[in-house]
C-alpha cells in the first residue's frame, strides 16, 4: 500500500519527517518497506504561456511553439499539437530536470530548429500515465512563471507499506493515520463528509433490496444528479492517485478511487439511467448466469457468487468488479454510488475462482470497516460535486443493518505472564485509551469494545498483542527455557547424517537439487507411478522426482560442459511415488564421471563402475550394513553388462552400474558414467543395531596364494564364495589380488588369484592347510571346472 | 715373529683405513687376516714355540687380530654409512610437488547450516522432529489457523499434487505442519525443531526458489513466555553468528502465532552500525511468536494451561547470509566449483 505523505498529514499532522515516522511505524507493526520520492528528479520546470504554435518547417510530426514564462520568450519543439496559443503548459527549460529523464535538459536542434528544452506530458512528470499530449494547466489556477513543483505539490513523499492480511485497516490513508495518531498522541482529524443536498430524496429515486443477508449485511447508496463527466480531475488529485498506484480515469471514477484510498471503503458508481427499476437487488447468482464485466470479459458465475442486480439483470459482481452495461460513461448524468458491506469469505472465493483480483476484492476479502459506509458515500459524493458538478440527492438509500461491535475481554495477569512483562490493569487501560477503544469491567478482566475497522481482534490474545505492540517489544526480557529433556535426533535423521558423512569421506561432493522432474526423465528411468504437480510453473517441473539419479546426471552434464574434468557428486533426498495415496522415500544417490585419478603422480584413468562399487563397499561398512549382494542387471538406464540390482536382506534396495552409452550420449556425458541409487530406509533396516567385540586371533595364520584358471564368464564373487564354503572353519579370509588373461592360459579362460589365510584356535600344521587347499581345489573344480594354476 | 706381527698389524690397519669401498676392504681383510696371510701362518705356527714364548706371542697375536677385526668393522660401518648417504641422496624427492591425496569430498552448505542449527537447538534440549513433504490441507493450513478462505493463503502460492481422490494434498509451504503432527502425537511439554524442505509456486530468481528449506521450532509447556522465545533465539543467533549478536523483536503477523514477531539480528558484518549487507544494522532473520491458542486447541491441548512459542528459520537464508552467497539458485545447481569451496567448512 502506498500512502502519500501530504495526504497522511491531512489526517494526522506530525512534526516528524517521513523517514523518521517510517521507522517508528515499523517498530509498531506498520511495516514501511521504503520511502518513495516520485518527484525526486523534478526541478525548475515552470508554468509558461503558449504565445504561438506553428508547423515545423521540416517535419510533419513536430510543431514549433513560442512560450513565455514571464522572464523570457523562447522557442520549443513539441511532438504533439494538443495545445494552442494562450494555453498554460509545463516548460522544462534548459538546465531543468524531469523525473523520467536521466540528464538535465539542454538546448537541442530538432531538424534544424533549436528547441529550448521541452514541454512535458503528464507521464513525463509522473502525474498520470498519459503520454498522448502536453499537460494543459489552464484550470489549475497556477500563475505563469511559477515553479511547477511548488504550485502542484510535486515534492511529496510516499510510504510504501507492506500490509499483512490481518490489518486491512492499513489499506487506507485513514487507517495509517490512526496508527500515527496512536504513536504520536496527535489527535486524528475528522473526515470531511459535509455535502449540500438537493431536494430529491435518494430513497425515492432507487429501491434497495438485500436477498442475501449472509453475504451483504448492509448496502448504502447515495445519488449525485446532473454530473459532467467530461471535466478533468484536478491534477493534484491525479498526481496523488498516481503516487498511490492508481490510474486516473475520469472524475467520477477518480472520486470513488480517491475515497477508497483515503477511507478504505471500495465504492462503485452506477449510471442511474441504465438501471432498470431503478432498483438495486443484492442476491446470489443463478447457476451458469453470465455477466460481462468492466474489462469486457463475459464471465460465467456460480451459485455462491454475490451479485448486484437492477430490476432485471446483474449489473456487478459484488465487491469484485462492476458490469460493462451500467458503468459510468461520458453520457452519464446521474450517478448512484454504492457503499456496501460484503462478508470476507464469499468475496475471496468468487475473486479467486474468476481469477479477478481488484482493489475492491483485495479489501473486501480482508475486511472493510462495516461502520464507515455512510461516511465514505458522503465523502465521495462531495468529491464528485467538487470535480464533476451536480447535486447530491437528499439522504441515503439503504438496506440491511450494521453488525454490532464485539466486546472482547483480557486479563492483565494473563498478559503479564505471556509477555513476561508486568502489565497492571492501569497499564492495559492506558493502551486501550491510546487505541481509542472503549473499555469497561474489573481489574481482573477488562472488556474492550472492538471498533469496526479492527477485524483482527477476536479473542484475548489479540488484545494481549495490542498491549505488547503499543508498549513496545523492546520491553520483553530474555530467558532460556529449561526443556527438562535431552535433545537429540531421530534414528532416520541420524542415519542420513551417517550416510552423508561416509560419502563425503569417500571423496564425493554433496549437492541439493530441486524435487521436480520432467516427463523425459521419467521415461529415461521407466517410472510410471510419478506424482504430477497440479499447477507447475514450468513444464520441466511437471512431476515429483521418483529417483535422485536423473537430477544428478543433469548436474554432472552441466559440470562437464563447464569444463570440470571430473564429477563425483551425491545427494541425499526425498523421492515420491503414488500409492495409498502417496509414498515418500529417503534416497541416496551418486554419480561418477570423468577422470578418476587424483593428480600428477597417478596414471590417468576414467571412473567406472568399480569405483562406484568401492564407494558402496565403503558406505556399507560405514553404515554397518553387513548383508548385501548384487543380482542381475539393473534396467534399461544402465549398461546391460555393467550394472546390477543391489539387494539388502534379500530385498531390492537400489541399483548400481554404468549408464547405458546411448543415454550418456543423450545427456551429453562423455565416457563411462557410474551411477548408484539406494533406498536409505532399506539400508537402515539392515544396519547392524549393536556391536560386540570379537576376539582377535592369538595364533599366526598360514598363508597361501592360490591362482585358478576358470572360464572367462565365471564370476569372481561366486568363486570367492565357494572358496569360503570349501575352506571350512579354518578359512580366515580369501582376498582376490589378481585377475590375469594372456597367451599362457587356454583361450577363453582367465586366472583369478586369491590370497588365502587359514586360521585356528591353535597353531595350525602345514598339513592341515594343505588339506583345506585340496578341498578348495576340488570344490572349485567341481563348481567351475577351475584348475589350480601351477605356480 | 713379533716383528712380523707388529708389521702386519700396522700394515692391516693402514690398508683397512685406506680401503675405498667395501670390495677393497674385503680384499684387504683376506690379505691381512685370511687363511693364507702371514698373520694366520704365524698363528698356525705357534705350536712350534716353547711354552713361554708361545703364550707371549699368542697373546700378542690375539691382541693384534682383535685390533684388526675392530678396524675392519669400524671401516665397514663407515663405508656402509657412506653408501647409504649416497643412496638417500640419489633418492631425493621434490617436496614442493603436490601430494598424493585422497579425493576431497564436501558437505553442501545447507547441510552445514542445518547441522549447526540442529546442534544449537539439541544442546538446548530440543528434539528433531520430521514430517512428510507432501502434506494435507488440514496440517499445512487449517490447523495452523489458516481456514480455506483466509487471505493469508494468497501470501504463499502453493504447489498442489494431482492424486485422484485427494485434492487436499499439496507440497508443504512451511515446516510448521510438523508442529501440528508433533502435538497430535504427544502430550506437552514439547520442545522440537523440524528442519526440512518446503515448496512455493515461485519462479527461480536470485532471491526466490520453488524449493527451499526451513527449520521450525516449537516449545509448548506450562508457563512459556515471550521472554523464553527471545532468549532461545538470542542463544541461536550467538551460536550461528558470534557471541556479540543481539536480537531485536518487531511486531509481525503470522496466522499461527499471536503475538507474532519478526526477529532481527544485529549485523555480523558491521556489528549493528549499518553496512551493505544489512542496511540498517539489523538483519531480519526469521518469523516467530507465541503459539496461537487456536492452534493449541486444534491439536487438543488446553490453551489456558499451556502456552508456547514457535519460530521458523530459513536455512537457505542463513546460508546465503553467512557465506555471502549472492544468488539462491547457486545452492541448487550442483556446480562443483561452488561446492568445492565448502571443503573443510563445518
Amino acid at each position: 500500500m502506498r500512502i502519500v505523505w501530504s495526504w497522511l498529514q491531512e489526517f494526522c499532522p506530525t512534526e516528524a519527517t517521513a523517514t523518521e515516522l517510517a521507522e517508528r511505524l515499523t517498530l509498531q507493526g506498520v511495516k514501511v518497506e521504503n520511502v518513495i520520492r516520485p518527484w525526486e528528479g523534478l526541478s525548475d520546470v515552470v508554468v509558461a504561456r503558449v504565445v504561438s504554435v506553428e508547423d515545423h518547417p521540416d517535419s510533419d510530426k513536430l510543431c514549433v511553439a513560442t512560450v513565455d514564462d514571464g522572464t523570457e520568450k523562447l522557442v520549443v519543439c513539441a511532438g504533439v499539437r494538443n495545445f494552442a496559443a494562450g494555453d498554460l503548459v509545463p516548460w522544462a527549460k534548459p538546465g531543468s530536470r524531469v523525473p523520467t529523464l536521466p540528464e538535465p535538459l539542454a538546448p537541442r536542434k530538432l531538424r534544424g530548429v533549436l528547441s529550448n528544452g521541452m514541454l512535458c506530458s503528464p507521464q513525463e512528470l509522473n502525474i498520470a500515465d498519459v503520454h498522448a499530449g502536453i499537460l494543459i494547466l489552464n484550470d489549475e489556477g497556477v500563475p505563469v512563471g511559477s515553479d511547477l513543483k511548488t504550485v502542484m505539490g510535486l515534492d511529496d513523499e510516499v510510504l510504501d507499506i507492506e500490509v499483512e492480511p490481518n490489518r486491512p485497516d492499513f489499506l487506507s490513508v485513514l487507517g495509517v493515520a490512526r496508527e500515527v495518531s496512536v504513536l504520536t498522541g496527535i489527535p486524528l482529524r475528522a473526515v470531511e463528509t459535509g455535502v449540500s443536498e438537493g431536494d430529491d430524496a435518494a430513497a425515492d429515486a432507487v429501491s434497495i433490496t438485500i436477498d442475501a443477508g449472509d453475504g451483504c449485511p448492509r448496502y448504502v447508496a447515495r445519488l449525485v444528479q446532473g454530473v459532467d463527466t467530461s471535466r478533468a480531475t484536478p491534477l493534484k488529485v491525479q498526481a496523488r492517485l498516481t503516487a498511490s498506484g492508481m490510474r486516473p480515469v475520469s472524475n467520477v471514477v477518480d472520486a470513488t478511487n480517491y475515497t477508497m484510498i483515503e477511507l478504505g471503503q471500495p465504492l462503485h458508481g452506477f449510471d442511474l439511467d441504465r438501471l432498470a427499476g431503478p432498483a438495486i437487488v443484492v442476491r446470489r447468482a443463478a447457476a451458469a448466469e453470465r455477466l460481462t464485466t468492466l474489462d469486457a470479459v463475459e464471465r460465467e458465475l456460480a451459485a455462491e457468487d454475490l451479485l448486484i442486480c437492477d430490476a432485471d439483470k446483474p449489473i456487478a459482481i459484488a465487491g469484485v468488479m462492476g458490469g460493462a452495461t451500467s458503468e459510468v460513461s461520458s453520457s452519464t448524468r446521474d450517478v448512484l454510488l454504492e457503499s456496501a458491506s460484503f462478508t470476507r469469505e464469499g468475496i475471496l472465493r468468487t475473486a479467486r475462482r474468476l481469477g479477478l483480483h481488484s482493489e475492491a476484492s483485495h479489501r473486501f476479502e480482508r475486511g472493510v470497516d462495516r461502520e464507515g459506509l455512510e461516511r465514505a458515500a458522503s465523502r465521495c459524493a462531495g468529491l464528485i460535486t467538487e470535480w464533476a458538478g451536480g447535486v447530491v440527492a437528499r439522504g441515503i438509500a439503504e438496506a440491511g443493518t450494521v453488525v454490532p461491535r464485539r466486546w472482547v475481554s483480557v486479563r492483565p495477569p494473563r498478559a503479564s505472564m505471556l509477555l513476561a512483562d508486568a502489565v497492571s490493569p492501569k497499564d492495559a487501560r492506558e493502551v486501550f485509551d491510546r487505541l481509542d477503544m472503549t473499555h469497561r469491567g474489573s481489574d481482573d478482566e477488562i472488556e474492550v469494545e472492538v471498533p469496526g475497522y479492527r477485524v483482527d481482534i477476536e479473542r484475548e490474545v489479540d488484545l494481549i498483542e495490542e498491549i505488547a505492540r503499543i508498549r513496545g517489544y523492546d520491553r520483553i526480557g530474555s530467558r532460556i527455557p529449561s526443556a527438562g529433556q535431552i535433545g537429540g535426533v531421530p534414528p532416520a535423521y541420524a542415519f542420513r547424517i551417517r550416510a552423508r558423512e561416509a560419502l563425503v569421506r569417500a571423496g564425493l561432493r554433496e549437492v541439493s537439487l530441486l524435487s521436480f522432474t520432467s516427463k523425459a526423465d521419467l521415461a529415461l528411468v521407466e517410472d510410471t507411478d510419478a506424482i504430477p504437480v497440479a499447477n507447475p510453473l514450468q513444464a520441466d517441473e511437471g512431476f515429483l522426482r521418483t529417483r535422485l539419479a536423473p537430477g544428478l546426471l543433469h548436474a554432472a552434464a552441466r559440470n562437464r560442459a563447464r569444463g570440470a574434468d571430473a564429477v563425483a557428486i551425491f545427494e541425499v533426498g526425498t523421492v515420491f511415488r503414488s500409492g495409498d495415496p502417496v509414498q515418500e522415500h529417503s534416497h541416496l544417490a551418486f554419480v561418477l564421471n570423468g577422470r578418476a585419478a587424483g593428480g600428477w603422480a597417478e596414471p590417468e584413468r576414467p571412473f567406472d563402475v568399480l569405483d562406484a562399487k568401492g564407494i558402496v563397499e565403503f558406505l556399507m561398512g560405514e553404515l554397518a550394513v553387513v548383508e548385501w549382494s548384487l543380482s542381475d542387471t539393473a534396467g534399461t538406464l544402465f549398461h546391460p553388462a555393467r550394472s546390477a540390482h543391489l539387494e539388502v536382506g534379500g530385498e531390492q534396495a537400489g541399483v548400481m552400474g554404468e549408464l547405458h552409452p546411448a543415454h550418456a550420449r543423450t545427456l551429453e556425458l562423455d565416457g563411462r558414467v557410474a551411477v548408484v541409487e539406494l533406498d536409505l530406509g532399506a539400508l537402515m533396516n539392515a544396519s547392524r543395531p549393536e556391536f560386540v567385540y570379537a576376539d582377535v586371533p592369538r595364533f599366526p595364520p598360514i598363508h597361501r596364494d592360490l591362482a585358478f584358471i576358470v572360464p572367462e564368464a565365471t564370476s569372481a564373487g561366486a568363486v570367492a564364495e565357494r572358496i569360503k564354503e570349501a575352506g571350512g572353519d579354518l578359512l580366515g579370509q580369501a582376498v582376490l589380488f589378481d585377475v590375469f588373461r594372456g597367451p599362457a592360459l587356454p583361450p577363453g579362460s582367465k586366472s583369478l588369484a586369491f590370497s588365502v589365510d587359514f586360521q585356528g584356535d591353535r597353531t595350525l600344521e602345514g598339513e592341515e592347510a594343505d588339506a583345506a587347499v585340496a578341498a578348495i581345489v576340488a570344490a572349485l573344480g567341481q563348481a567351475f571346472g577351475a584348475e589350480l594354476r601351477a605356480g | 715373529m713379533r716383528t712380523v706381527l707388529q708389521a702386519e698389524r700396522d700394515r692391516g690397519v693402514s690398508l683397512f683405513e685406506h680401503a675405498e669401498d667395501l670390495a677393497s676392504l674385503e680384499r684387504a681383510q683376506t690379505e691381512i687376516l685370511g687363511r693364507k696371510s702371514p698373520f694366520s701362518e704365524i698363528q698356525r705356527s705357534l705350536g712350534t714355540l716353547g711354552p713361554d714364548e708361545r703364550r707371549d706371542v699368542g697373546k700378542l697375536a690375539n691382541e693384534a687380530r682383535q685390533a684388526l677385526n675392530d678396524a675392519v668393522e669400524t671401516k665397514r660401518a663407515a663405508l656402509d654409512a657412506l653408501a647409504e648417504t649416497a643412496l638417500l641422496a640419489a633418492d631425493a624427492l621434490d617436496l614442493s610437488l603436490p601430494g598424493r591425496r585422497p579425493r576431497h569430498g564436501s558437505f553442501h552448505p545447507l547441510t552445514i547450516v542445518e547441522r549447526e542449527l540442529v546442534q544449537v537447538f539439541t544442546s538446548l534440549g530440543f528434539k528433531v522432529a520430521e514430517g512428510p513433504e507432501i502434506e494435507d490441507d488440514w496440517h499445512n493450513f487449517q490447523a495452523l489457523n489458516i481456514p480455506p478462505d483466509h487471505p493469508a493463503r494468497t501470501m504463499k502460492d502453493s504447489l498442489y499434487v494431482s492424486v485422484p481422490g485427494h485434492p487436499e494434498l499439496l507440497l508443504r509451504t512451511e515446516t510448521s505442519a510438523v508442529q501440528i503432527r508433533t502435538m497430535q502425537s504427544q502430550p506437552p511439554p514439547v520442545y522440537i525443531v523440524a528442519p526440512g524442505r518446503v515448496f512455493r509456486r515461485e519462479t527461480s530468481d536470485p532471491t526466490h526458489s520453488p524449493v527451499f528449506h526451513q527449520l521450525e521450532g516449537l516449545a509448548v509447556a506450562e508457563g512459556i513466555t515471550f521472554a523464553d522465545l527471545k532468549g532461545t533465539l538470542e542463544a541461536a543467533a550467538k551460536a550461528l553468528f558470534g557471541q556479540r549478536r543481539r536480537v531485536r523483536l518487531g511486531p509481525a503477523f503470522f496466522p499461527f502465532v499471536e503475538p507474532g514477531c519478526e526477529v532481527g539480528v544485529s549485523c555480523f558484518k558491521c556489528d549493528g552500525v549499518g553496512c551493505k549487507v544489512c542496511g540498517s544494522g539489523w538483519i531480519e532473520l526469521l518469523g516467530a511468536g507465541m503459539v496461537h491458542p487456536q492452534v493449541l486447541e486444534n491439536c487438543g491441548y488446553d490453551s489456558e494451561r499451556y502456552t508456547g512459542f514457535a519460530f521458523g528459520i530459513g536455512i537457505d537464508r542463513v546460508a546465503l547470509l553467512k557465506y555471502a552467497i549472492p544468488d539462491i539458485r547457486m545452492l541448487f545447481d550442483g556446480d562443483v566449483r561452488f561446492l568445492a569451496q565448502f571443503e573443510g567448512v563445518a
